[in-house]
């Protein structure tokens, strides 16, 4: 097998194991936990797109 | 050391025009010899080597000396001849090389890199304007050149002599380039094959070319792009791999029972709150999924403020999210915006008996002119806590990771296949992109 193809073939079976692993553990870095979501226009409140 | 036995096809004579000494390297077959001293064209067909042409130039400087050894697909090759052509002001060099058992062959090379080539003893067959040789289909990539001699150096099997003309044609497929030359007396073809510059080196000592795109010049009209056997297999590695992506990422975020509440309130009204459990969760870390539904809100905001409470240890997982829905007209027509249904996601939860703890406060939106005044009628905002969940950011950004190396190994080769064909005068046929 090509090196090229190889290393890629290894480079997708690594994020694919990180994908698994963080699955597992539930983990996400975009979770919405712990951290409350700030709000475009600092704390207004309304319809943002006029 | 005592010096190696002459080669027995090896003669000598000396040159009519300066006096020197000249080696015949394949006396027999030669019939025109170039003085390597001063350049003189001598006729060597006869046992009395006549001059041809006379002239007292010193030879040049070749990358591989005349009377240079090398073995190439098993067969040891002795340059013996070189020919530099040119056509349309781009030159390029042709050295002949002699075995006594193989006959005779071409390197060629135009500083990009280096062909062997072996004249055919077959016509390739025309196949609508590609040709056919061996089962093989070569696509046309020059068509309607003239070649012109423009230096010669050693000996040659045909009165070859500065100045002469040929028409030309080529054929390529990856690795291969098939030639066509012309003239008033006969046809000839050559199929030259692309020898791998270390080969070169071996063999002959030659230095390696500089390789595209550094060297700033195309790629050879019949250099496989180094991706083409690449890119397809790569975009398989890539399926599979999206494809086990999309279909473990429910499987690991399977949860267990749901435990759901509605809770009525008024807007602009005191805030509530709310305990909703228990929500048992099983695995050693998970992911806890909390959507809010609200089909009433109308101008309206709810917050939602989530506490999700470990019973044995009072740890806290907050998260907060918004119901929200505002329409209305304006200049423009009619408008809306908003979701009354919000979903968010808690990450890496530990096993345990859980409650979430939900404070919630409705709110009217009162700005701008809008058709729908919101009331004080009051509004009903179902909470439902899930365990598990899918984090599809999570695979995206895997998805992305996964395909970014992909797309810039097939731009790679589309580049190359781009300023490769860009080189040929025979419009749009000459891509390679079919064969990969």
């Amino acid at each position: 097998m090509n090196t090229r193809l190889f290393l890629y073939g290894a480079w997708c079976l690594a994020i694919l194991s990180g994908f698994v692993m963080a699955a597992n553990a539930g983990y996400s870095p975009f979770a919405d936990g712990r951290r409350a979501p700030l709000r475009a226009g600092g704390g207004y409140y309304g319809p943002t797109h006029k | 050391m005592a010096d190696p036995a002459p080669d027995p096809a090896t003669k000598t004579l000396a040159c009519p025009s300066c006096g020197g000494t000249i080696a015949i390297r394949a006396a027999g077959h030669t019939v025109t010899l170039v003085c390597h001293y001063c350049s003189s064209l001598i006729d060597v067909a006869n046992p009395d080597a006549r001059l041809i042409a006379e002239y007292h130039e010193a030879a040049q400087e070749l990358a591989i000396p005349l009377g240079t050894r090398g073995t190439l697909r098993g067969t040891e090759w002795e340059a013996i001849g070189f020919l530099q052509r040119s056509e349309g002001g781009i030159g390029w060099s042709e050295y002949l090389l002699f075995n006594p058992y193989a006959g005779y062959a071409w390197l060629i090379t135009d500083g990009r890199g280096w062909s062997l080539g072996r004249m055919l003893t077959v016509t390739p067959r025309d196949a609508g304007g590609a040709m056919l040789l061996d089962g093989e289909r070569y696509k046309p990539f020059f068509a309607g050149g003239s070649a012109r001699v423009d230096y010669v150096l050693g000996e040659f099997y045909w009165r070859v002599a500065v100045g002469e003309r040929v028409r030309t044609a080529d054929f390529v497929r990856p690795g291969f380039m098939l030639s066509r030359e012309t003239n008033d007396a006969e046809e000839t073809w050559t199929l030259a094959e692309l020898i791998d510059p270390r080969e070169m080196g071996t063999a002959f000592g030659t230095d390696l070319p500089p390789a595209w795109p550094g060297s700033g010049r195309p790629p050879m009209p019949h250099q496989p792009s180094p991706w083409a056997g690449l890119v397809g297999r790569a975009w398989q590695f890539a399926f599979v791999a999206v494809l086990a992506l999309l279909v473990l990422a429910p499987i690991l975020g399977r949860g267990g029972t749901s435990v759901s509440e509605t809770v009525t309130l008024f807007p602009e009204g005191s805030e509530r709150s709310a305990t909703i459990g228990p929500i048992v969760l099983t695995r050693a870390k998970q992911p806890v999924t909390i959507r809010a539904r609200s089909d009433e809100v109308r101008n309206q905001w709810v917050d939602l403020d989530y506490a999700l409470v470990d019973r044995a240890t009072q740890a806290s997982y907050e998260a907060y999210d918004i119901v929200e829905q505002y329409e209305g007209s304006d200049s423009d027509g009619r408008w809306s915006e908003g979701n009354r249904s919000t979903a968010s996601k808690i990450a890496s939860v530990p096993a345990g008996t859980y409650d979430l703890v939900v404070d919630l406060g409705a709110h009217n939106w009162t700005g701008a002119s809008s058709s729908y005044a919101a009331g004080i009628a009051p509004v009903k905002v179902t909470v439902t806590v899930s365990p598990g969940g899918v984090f599809w950011s999570n695979v995206w950004l895997a998805a992305l990771l996964i395909l970014l190396p992909a797309l810039r190994m097939g731009w790679q080769h589309i580049r190359f296949e781009a300023s490769r064909s860009g080189e040929s005068d025979v419009g749009g046929s000459t891509s390679d992109e079919d064969d990969d």
